[in-house]
């Protein structure tokens, strides 16, 4: 392995792959700061350009576009209260409460490292597990893909701040988005009231766009001339940093949230975004402050976005050793593969070993080329918040407005966005939790194609699931989850997690 | 919008070149644009590109790729049938969106839209089942499906339709499961959540080599060169294929002499060796049709596969 290792670090020094390791990092980061232009449509448009490389070049670029994104979507989470990616939504609750405190500096440095640590620590299992955890992948069949939903699922009772009975409304409102388009096993359109662009769904851009974003603009709109609550930022370095107290908060939700990222980014299926969310679940049950949560806890933004990076890592152990994407954006890496006439699967390691370890060694110095990137930004970043409300407003505006158009090149997408813009306002105002909704909306899908196939399989018995160890297990840990959030809680001081 | 930025390209662009002298001057005489329903990376995408790569040798203009994905593949094919007819704009087309996809759901064409161009190449399907599944060979799998249910993965038509024609034909019981991508399909199988796959190569093969996978019959026309020794559905006694075609179409109006010089370009473009090594990796196979050739196999393929999808309840009511 160290050999291995070697050979990989020998192929990537060459000028070449370092150049393209460095892009791939950097191109990541702006593709994550922009909402809307995701991971997927930046490899798509540069699929082509990458024909010309090499295929370790071609890997080694995508790849940095990939993980780099996972830095990148933050920023405006924390600055804007606009998700970045999907991936970060869930940072928005706790990472603009921390902005508005003066902690965005805080906020964004504990994102960076978390990250770095968590990316780190997913190479390594992609480099040390990667053949007993694709087993684990061969062994997850629609009933085990449909309890791991459901226990996804069940998670919204922690994020019940605003009560149960309101947070399941949210969840329902959230699978009911999720289910329109064509109906995943027969075919035939739902909900999409004759408009072609719902056919393939509600997209999740105009959705975080607008309900995270957009709502946000209204908040400002009428919240008047009053002075910002933003505090001048510090002007050294180290100022932007965590302080001790921010440290030793932080240190054990990045290591949870690096260990069960890296085993969700795994299993195709929402990876990352159901990582971030369950880093939330768990740090905000585990925590000393639950209080805290949603006014700006660091926990809150130290495990999601160390949980996101681990999973991009995870998601490439099924893509290189059995040639299976887990998701969007790994599908268009096995086409990059496909392209240069690289068959991935086991035999990956003997035919191609200097593609396998070249891309694993790029990964490890992309993740450290990210860290020292993002770092000596967070500063400047954080000088956008000086920026007076007006101009701020503006801006968010034209990034949700572009972000939503450039996903999809559709005007309809940029009338839902405004919609959920209005409604996101509603709901917040109403003391309702959006992230539950965003939650369901991603979980749904699966939800309910695994669930229905596994019906199919079974001819309808539902009573079939006994047979299957795993999918028992989750349910059971859904029971225990729902049962400890919902009977076993404290009495939480009613969260409100509207504007000002 | 995006049509509406075109047209006044277009005019632009016309305007200027409406010199007498230039009148005369041979078409194409700027580049024509493709419109391809997938994303970049896909089989659809780059078997396109390698084609067109070829094709703009000939043709003397660039042939400019745009991935218009949407509507499950009827988004590309909307805007081309939308688009204005003189030969500038072009899509590549397959069964799913022309023949399949209008039975499923509305879409904003009929086949009367279009002006045909050549077909190009086939993709292939096979039938596979787990390395250590009990069934050797086609005809163990089909005698079991008459004694009891198997279940098999496909993602949707046409993927799953030669199995629901083994149902039809030979009354077997073979229970389609969809899945979202191929390549949960067949992991699907490996994996023995069911019990039998009908996919394409991309996904079978890594499969197939690593040992997890057998592969008991190709549903194509043809054998896959990759395993010679497995037969053809028709080969082992069953009177079923899937096709698949993938050809290249033109709004209907366009002038017929220029669909004659697109269509040459693109069907010699596809009998080039490096378009055939291209198709080879994603799993297909070069199928040069002439484009009235072409159009008949859209046309038939539409109302045989209008009947199956009805047969097995997955059509639009």
């Amino acid at each position: 392995m160290m050999d291995g290792l070697l050979q990989g670090f020998g192929v990537l020094m060459t000028f070449q792959n370092l150049s393209l390791c460095l892009i791939g990092a950097v191109l990541g980061t702006l593709v994550g700061v922009l909402p809307g232009l995701g991971p997927a449509t930046t490899i798509a448009l540069l699929l082509p350009i990458s024909l010309k490389l090499d295929p370790t070049g071609a890997i080694i670029l995508l790849a940095g576009i990939y993980y780099g994104v996972a830095y990148g979507g933050t920023i405006t989470s924390v600055l804007m209260r606009i998700p970045g990616e999907a991936s970060s939504v869930v940072t928005c609750i706790d990472g603009y409460a921390m902005a508005r405190k003066g902690r965005a500096g805080a906020a964004l440095g504990i994102a960076a490292i978390g990250s770095f640590i968590a990316g780190t620590f997913g190479v390594l299992g992609v480099m040390l597990l990667s053949p007993p955890l694709a087993e684990l992948v061969i062994a997850f069949g629609p009933w085990e893909y449909a309890a791991l939903m459901l226990a996804g699922l069940s998670l919204i009772a922690f994020f019940a701040a605003s009560g149960v009975a309101k947070a399941a409304l949210m969840a329902l409102v959230g699978l009911f988005l999720g289910s329109v388009g064509l109906d995943p096993i027969t075919g035939t359109s739902r909900f999409t009231f004759g408009i072609p662009a719902l056919v393939d769904g509600v997209n999740i851009a105009p959705l975080a766009l607008g309900l995270f974003g957009l709502s946000e603009l209204l908040f400002l709109a009428l919240s008047g001339d009053k002075k910002p609550e933003i505090l001048r930022p510090p002007s050294t370095l180290l100022g932007f940093m965590p302080n001790r107290t921010e440290w030793k908060r932080s240190a054990m939700p990045i290591a949870r949230g690096s260990v069960l990222g890296f085993f969700v980014g795994l299993l195709p299926g929402g990876g990352a975004v159901l990582a971030s969310f369950l880093s939330y679940a768990v740090e905000k049950r585990l925590t000393k402050y639950p209080e805290e949560f949603g006014k700006g806890a660091i926990e809150g933004v130290a495990g999601p976005e160390s949980a996101n990076n681990s999973g991009t890592a995870g998601a490439f152990i099924p893509l290189l050793t059995l040639g299976i994407p887990s998701n969007a954006v790994t599908a268009l890496l096995l086409g990059a593969l496909l392209v240069h006439g690289v068959q991935p699967g086991p035999m990956i390691l003997e035919r191609q070993p200097e593609l396998y370890w070249g891309v694993i060694a790029s990964m490890y110095l992309g993740n450290f080329i990210l860290l020292v990137l993002n770092l000596p930004f967070v500063g400047f970043f954080v000088r956008a918040l000086e920026v007076p409300r007006r101009f701020m407003a503006t801006a968010i505006l034209l990034v949700c407005v572009i972000g939503t158009w450039s996903t999809g090149l559709n005007h309809f997408d940029v009338l839902l966005a405004a919609a959920f813009g209005i409604v996101g306002f509603l709901l917040r105002r109403g003391g309702f939790d959006l992230g539950p909704l965003v939650l369901a909306y991603v979980l749904g899908p699966t939800l309910e194609r695994s669930l229905r196939q596994a019906l199919l399989i079974s001819d309808g018995d539902l009573t079939q699931v006994v047979h299957h160890p795993i999918a028992l297990g989750f349910l059971i840990v859904s029971a225990a989850v729902l049962l400890s959030g919902l009977v076993f809680r404290k009495r939480p001081a009613v969260v409100q997690d509207g504007g000002s | 919008m995006e049509i509406a930025m075109k047209r006044r390209g277009l005019i632009l662009g016309s305007s200027l070149l409406a010199v007498p002298a230039l009148a005369q001057a041979r078409w194409p005489d700027r580049e024509v644009t493709v419109l391809v329903p997938f994303g970049a990376g896909g089989s659809t995408d780059v078997s396109v590109r390698a084609i067109c790569a070829e094709a703009e040798k000939i043709l003397g203009v660039p042939m400019q790729i745009v991935n218009r994905t949407g509507g499950q593949g009827t988004a590309a094919p909307t805007q081309v049938s939308q688009a204005r007819p003189d030969g500038h704009t072009i899509g590549s087309a397959a069964m799913s969106g022309l023949a399949i996809a209008p039975h499923m759901f509305e879409v904003g064409y009929t086949l009367d839209s279009f002006a045909y161009l050549p077909g190009t190449a086939r993709f292939l399907y096979g039938i596979g089942v787990r390395a250590d599944s009990p069934y050797g060979s086609i005809q163990d799998l089909v005698n079991a499906a008459k004694a009891r249910r198997i279940t098999f993965s496909a993602t949707g038509p046409p993927n799953n339709l030669g199995l629901f024609d083994l149902n039809r034909k030979y009354g077997t019981r073979f229970g389609f499961v969809p899945f979202q991508s191929g390549a949960e399909a067949v992991t699907a199988a490996i994996g023995g959540h069911v019990e039998a796959t009908s996919q394409t190569p991309p996904e079978m093969i890594p499969a197939i080599q690593s040992g997890r996978m057998r592969m008991l019959a190709s549903a194509s026309p043809a054998r896959w060169k990759e395993f010679p020794d497995v037969p053809t559905l028709r080969e082992a006694g069953f009177d079923v294929t899937i096709e698949s075609l993938l050809g290249f179409v033109a709004p209907r109006g366009v002038p017929a002499e220029r669909l004659a010089v697109l269509g040459d370009a693109i069907q010699r473009a596809a009998a080039m060796p490096a378009v055939e090594e291209a198709l080879g990796r994603f799993g297909m196979v070069p199928a040069i049709q002439t484009a009235p050739e072409f159009e008949r196999a859209i046309r038939e393929g539409f109302v045989r596969y209008g009947e199956q999808l009805r047969e097995a309840g997955l059509a639009r009511r």
